[in-house]
């Protein structure tokens, strides 16, 4: 029993820090010569580092910190859990490899998308919405009502977003793709639950961040003559927002580590570390604004790209009250 | 990380989970889910043979040391011992106090002596002791104690209030601080004695609380001898030791109550199924809501016991106390909202029903142990530096 992570795994997320403190705003192809991110989970007889799940959420908390536009949670989180999960060993070897060399991918999944049988193989068809990274992804992973499918003959075009550090897209299908485009396990659930833990692993490190802006300026800002952060109204904001975190933590670094244990609870443990989390980073991003007062409201300061990426993250991948809901289900049975 | 118990720790789990299978029955069946919160003065006679039965088996005091007469447990399976003593629903412990508290402090401050003459009966379940601590005007500040010890020869003679004394009236010893000076800045001047509550001169008087139920006593002192060799620590150092017994209040004696907890929200879950307002989609929130928070309090003191094979729990420990307690405060809001009109009734017994016990009792825990309010000074002047 250990929880926490390993002297590997720390030196891992410290030099992830490190480098993303000396550039914030890298390049994707940057990112695949000198981090090679996308592969850490992916195994190596696809061509990926062969680490896991908790490896990248250590990755994806520093990634969030600085809320670094590294797209990350689509093309290794999600597009690669569809496929790690949902699969044939020749999807795996030739997609994950791709993944694991830095093609970039996207899931598509709140269509509606229709796939029909036809000669050739499935005609698919449909429009789906808000595609993490979908403009500038080589290939998708789409969730149809017949299963998922793996397709690169799609229109994307970029969404503006209240987040400027998510790009975001709307994907138009009108194809016919093989057989073997359809991924023979593919499971939609397994996909997103992926996409959860790194979600949360992000927000954990957002969460963190504005934590650290907030108490770091109520030390320094003084009015009536104290810091700010000597006052109790001050203080005990501060001590809510890092009992926050820090659950947050906890729940993010267990569902990192079921998915990669294949544990009994993963989905559930999955659906509690995002929806706490990003019902964390809410809080944390809004109360940070408050303890940064006037300057918190302005466009110099970071204050509002924190705010910006709770409200949209609430929304992203399920909202937190979805994910209760589906907690409530699992708990109470259907209503 | 690996959050795999070990073959060892699951083989622990088997043994202690058949002890109390085994001997949860007959007179002791009748003991299952008493003696716990709102109900701390529950079957203190019943409850005494069942320590009694615990000794006997070497279920007592399974943290400590094998040095000082304990078990030798790992944190972990002192976890996985709590966790099984809850799931078995056994009764609340009886020597809680000295074996959680009081025994921790003597093995950090007390002398080999005081070691020698207290634990043994600590371990062997025949002394039950109480914490004077508080008093009518030293809560939150502690540090504000006026309760005067003053010598009498080698000893002293105490004069003066405590309250929130928890068993008070079934303990056989008291650890207690007193100011010795009244001359010295005022976290100098208190000294912590061990008195025995059977001298003369002490008076102890029930209080009735928010439940009904008298868990806590006022006790006064009017000249009690305390053996000067009764001192734990320094005179003038009782501040020292009181921060002591404190952190274990805060940290290591709550692991584990996790489980208590889970059979609470249990029975809140089958009253909503029961009830119907399983149906009602702002209790469904409110369900899965308190179901994820206290998923995450386990996670929580697990971090913690990873700190500990390091040393040093790590800093988000001190989150330990103000989560739960909230969590309760909320768990208990919740039942009534949950049994709706219903909770404003008695059942026929008259008796306040477990949940509306649960309900009221849980406004003590955001006060006992450190308010809410001064676990968030803690949190943010030690966690994270913000200024006094």
């Amino acid at each position: 029993m250990r929880f926490a992570p390993t002297d590997e795994q720390e030196q891992l997320q410290e030099a992830a820090r490190g480098w993303l403190s000396e550039a914030p705003n890298p390049s994707w192809n940057r990112l695949i010569t000198e981090q090679g991110w996308p592969a850490i989970a992916i195994d190596e007889d696809c061509g990926g580092f062969g680490f896991g799940f908790v490896e990248l959420a250590l990755v994806s908390e520093e990634i969030g910190r600085v809320l670094a536009p590294i797209p990350l949670l689509a093309s290794a989180g999600l597009a690669a859990g569809a496929i790690q999960t949902g699969g044939s060993v020749t999807q795996k070897k030739s997609l994950l490899g791709a993944i694991s060399q830095g093609t970039r991918a996207a899931l598509a999944y709140e269509g509606p998308l229709t796939a029909t049988r036809c000669a050739n193989g499935w005609h698919l068809n449909g429009t789906a919405l808000r595609v993490i990274d979908g403009a500038n992804a080589k290939f998708l992973i789409i969730a149809t009502d017949q299963g998922l499918f793996h397709v690169t003959d799609f229109q994307a075009s970029p969404t503006a977003s209240i987040d400027p550090t998510r790009e975001l897209a709307t994907c138009t299908l009108d194809c016919t793709v093989p057989e073997d485009a359809r991924l023979p396990q593919g499971d939609l659930e397994k996909a997103l639950m992926r996409g959860w833990v790194l979600q949360a692993a992000e927000a954990v490190g957002a969460a963190e961040a504005c934590l650290d802006m907030a108490v770091a300026y109520a030390k320094v800002r003084t009015q009536f003559g104290k810091p700010i952060g000597s006052f109790q109204a001050i203080k005990h904001k501060c001590s809510d927002l890092f009992l926050l975190v820090e659950s947050a933590r906890s729940a993010t670094w267990y569902a990192a580590w079921a998915l990669d244990a294949e544990a009994e609870d993963a989905v559930l443990a999955a659906r509690t570390a995002v929806s706490y989390a990003n019902d964390a980073l809410f809080k944390c991003a809004a109360d940070s604004i408050q303890i940064h007062g006037g300057i918190g409201f302005t466009w110099e300061h970071r204050c509002h790209e924190y705010f910006r990426r709770a409200r949209a993250d609430q929304q992203l991948l399920g909202h937190p009250r979805a994910h209760r809901a589906a907690i409530a289900h699992h708990l109470l049975g259907a209503i | 990380m690996d959050l795999h118990f070990t073959e060892a720790d699951e083989a622990f789990r088997i043994e202690i989970r058949t002890w109390l299978e085994g001997n949860l029955v007959d007179e002791f069946a009748a003991l299952k889910g008493r003696g716990h919160l709102g109900d701390m003065d529950g079957v203190i006679p019943g409850r005494r043979r069942w320590e009694q039965r615990m000794v006997e088996a070497g279920w007592t005091c399974v943290g400590w040391p094998r040095a000082h007469g304990g078990r030798g447990l790992s944190l972990l399976q002192e976890v996985i011992f709590n966790e099984e003593y809850a799931r078995a629903r056994a009764p609340g412990r009886l020597g809680h106090i000295g074996e959680g508290l009081l025994g921790p402090t003597l093995m950090a401050f007390g002398t080999p002596e005081q070691q020698a003459r207290f634990l043994p009966r600590i371990v062997d379940g025949t002394e039950l002791w109480c914490q004077g601590y508080s008093e009518p005007n030293a809560g939150s500040d502690l540090a504000n104690v006026k309760c005067r010890a003053e010598p009498d020869g080698d000893d002293y003679r105490l004069t003066g209030q405590k309250v929130w004394t928890s068993l008070a009236q079934d303990s056989d010893w008291c650890f207690v601080l007193a100011r010795t000076s009244t001359e010295a800045k005022r976290h100098h001047g208190i000294t912590c004695f061990l008195i025995p509550m059977d001298a003369d001169g002490i008076n102890v008087v029930p209080i009735k609380q928010i439940t009904g139920g008298t868990e806590f006593c006022e006790v006064f002192f009017d000249g009690a001898l305390a053996k000067g060799e009764h001192i734990i620590g320094e005179v003038g150092g009782g501040w020292r030791v009181a921060m002591g017994t404190l952190a274990f209040e805060r940290g290591a004696s709550t692991l584990g109550q996790q489980l208590n907890f889970q059979t609470e929200l249990d029975e809140i879950i089958q009253a909503a199924k029961h009830n119907g307002t399983a149906a009602d989609p702002v209790i469904r929130q409110r369900i899965a809501d308190v179901y994820i928070r206290l998923r995450i309090m386990r996670l929580n003191a697990l971090r913690t016991l990873t700190g500990h094979d390091d040393g040093t729990p790590p800093r988000a420990a001190m989150i330990t106390k103000l989560y739960w307690a909230s969590w309760h405060r909320d768990l208990g809001e919740l039942a009534m909202d949950v049994l709706g009109a219903d909770c404003m009734v008695l059942p026929e017994s008259g008796e306040l029903s477990e949940l509306q016990r649960l309900f009221l009792w849980t406004r003590s825990d955001t006060i006992y142990a450190g308010t809410n309010q001064i676990q968030r000074n803690i949190i943010g002047e030690r966690a994270l530096g913000l200024p006094r």
